[in-house]
């Protein structure tokens, strides 16, 4: 039953300690596909330590993670990744040592079959994938403007297009729901202007977005629906306008602003 | 890496092989091919182990193991049971993957120093079979009389012939691990090397493909030590202990990480170097210490890429 509206993530009393820590406290919510969501709240709140269970990076303590009415709990990260989620990093973490070219076809690992064997012969159907794969990775590659730097080393690039590359590289695996995880961190005014024009045209993609971010305005501009942790625990959820008039939104985030 | 990239490999290629054929015109004597050869042979292990540090970022210090079960597999099938080299050495390493692959599984979950001392520690417990199981492996008196290579009904008993057995089979596995490098696997295990986190956030099964480029590398290595076992017809433990494991991973270090060709340089230039010591007599192990501190110093990119550097600063 996909209508528009239709659940794509659910998260189910998730709960995760770090020795006496409580990380997440009983956290439920969900997101509906096709769109923008947004998990914000202030340091410490948990932000990433949900991201990092719901891509199997930590396990939870309890609760479930349901995604397309599918349990992901237990499942490692590159299973949750071949099943549609897809993350990107906090500091940015492109493969500074490969050139962009192969950072995007290294995001289309899991949509491509060549093995061993092929790879190290080149059996000629291995070369007629390769060739599949790179005019798909220049698609991305013209669409993100990085053509002109696909034979460059991504570490030798600048930041903003390493940012644009790992979101390239994460679109490579035709994700269904795309985790950006602060995306302009460190990005500049115009960067981050930028950056927010392309998280929005990313719908495009056919592909629905949780973005983790400390910068309000964008998230405000961005997500048309808005989970907000703090200390672990869920406070408030609703659309940007809801959230940004919730009391205890204010007093716990905004007020210390 | 680029696109013009599979053009210059083979104009690479075919100068290794024209060197190759033109080496043995121009050498003055047959002591020059044992060098040769050995250095063929390390260069095998190294091009399994490069594969393994210098790409899947995986330290191994275990690969001398691997070498020694190749040779003694082999060895011990062609001598105690007759068996034709034709399947022993293709016995040898199957076996050495499939033992490789046991000892893969639960070391390749550890991490950096773990992973060192794990290797390290199965390189030491290989050693002690060798030397204890006397009955089967002549214990540390070794094990003689194994049979040379036989190549149709060429029989490959002398340096001379061995020197083109068995560096055409350096090419070849060089040409190979070429290809994988620039391949869907060599991507992902370059992607494990730089950075794990993000490999696996690509959907890529990070352990899986570390057992795997181990399991390949130490093939790499069994296929060096049975050619070596037929080679010199006789081995000892002595030659597959762990210090043999530091030289390799020596020479993938000196000669640079990351690069194919970097770790032939490193494994010519470290083979070649105790040889040309003996004209320091007693001081060679001095020596070679402080050109190996030397190198690091002065290029801790190791050696390939310091002198592809310095010559470019020169030209320019």
């Amino acid at each position: 039953m996909k209508t528009e509206e239709s659940t794509i993530l659910e998260v189910r009393e998730l709960n995760k300690s770090f020795g006496g820590l409580k990380a997440l406290n009983d956290v439920s919510f969900s997101i509906r596909e096709g769109r923008i969501s947004a998990l914000i709240g202030p340091n410490g709140a948990g932000k990433t330590t949900l991201l990092n269970v719901i891509s199997g990076m930590e396990a939870p303590d309890s609760g479930k993670i349901i995604f397309y009415g599918k349990n992901m709990v237990g499942l490692k990260t590159w299973q949750i990744t071949e099943k549609g989620i897809c993350r990107t990093f906090q500091a940015g973490r492109v493969f500074q040592k490969m050139t962009v070219l192969e950072n995007i076809l290294t995001g289309i690992h899991v949509r491509a079959n060549s093995g061993w064997l092929s790879g190290m012969f080149h059996w000629p159907w291995e070369r007629r994938e390769e060739k599949r794969l790179e005019s798909r990775a220049f698609e991305l590659l013209e669409y993100f403007s990085l053509a002109d730097v696909a034979y460059e080393l991504a570490g030798n690039i600048p930041l903003i297009s390493q940012r644009k590359l790992e979101i390239a590289r994460a679109l490579a695996n035709r994700p269904k729901l795309l985790l950006l995880d602060e995306p302009v961190a460190g990005l500049n005014m115009r960067e981050t202007e930028e950056m927010g024009e392309i998280i929005k045209n990313l719908l495009s993609f056919d592909v629905t977005i949780l973005l983790v971010e400390h910068d309000m305005n964008l998230v405000m501009s961005l997500a048309d629906w808005i989970v907000v942790l703090q200390h672990g625990q869920k406070i408030a959820t609703g659309t940007p306008g809801e959230v940004r008039n919730n009391p205890q939104v204010i007093s716990a985030y905004l007020g210390n602003e | 890496m680029n696109r013009s990239l599979p053009t210059k490999k083979w104009k690479q290629l075919l100068s290794f092989l024209a060197i190759v054929l033109l080496v043995p015109r121009v050498l003055p004597s047959d002591y020059y091919f044992l060098i040769l050869n050995i250095i063929a042979l390390n260069a095998m292990v190294v091009l399994g182990l490069n594969l393994l540090i210098g790409f899947a970022g995986q330290i191994s210090l275990g690969h001398a193991a691997f070498y020694g079960l190749g040779a003694y597999i082999s060895g011990i099938l062609a001598t105690s049971y007759q068996v034709p080299l034709s399947l022993s050495i293709p016995v040898a390493v199957i076996a050495t993957a499939f033992i490789a692959f046991l000892v893969g599984i639960p070391t390749l979950k550890l991490e950096g120093h773990y992973l060192v001392m794990a290797t390290l520690g199965f390189n030491i417990i290989i050693s002690i079979i060798l030397v204890q199981w006397d009955s089967m492996t002549g214990g540390p008196s070794g094990l003689a009389g194994i049979p040379h290579l036989k190549l149709f009904s060429v029989v490959i008993d002398t340096d001379r012939k061995f020197y083109y057995l068995v560096w055409i089979l350096v090419g070849i596995f060089f040409w190979l691990s070429l290809n994988l490098i620039d391949s869907r696997t060599g991507r992902a295990l370059r992607a494990i090397g730089e950075d794990p986190v993000s490999a696996c956030a690509l959907g890529i099964p990070v352990e899986k493909y570390k057992v795997r480029v181990f399991v390949l590398s130490a093939v790499y290595a069994a296929i060096a030590g049975s050619l070596y076992a037929h080679y010199v017809t006789f081995i000892s433990p002595k030659s597959f202990d762990f210090f043999y494991s530091i030289e390799v991973v020596t020479m993938v270090v000196v000669g640079g990480i990351g690069s194919l060709w970097s770790g032939l340089v490193g494994t010519a230039v470290l083979t070649t170097l105790p040889e040309i010591l003996e004209i320091v007599k007693e001081y060679n192990v001095l020596v070679y210490g402080a050109v190996l501190m030397l190198v690091l110093v002065f290029f801790p990119e190791g050696l390939f890429p310091g002198i592809k550097a310095l010559w470019k600063r020169r030209k320019n």
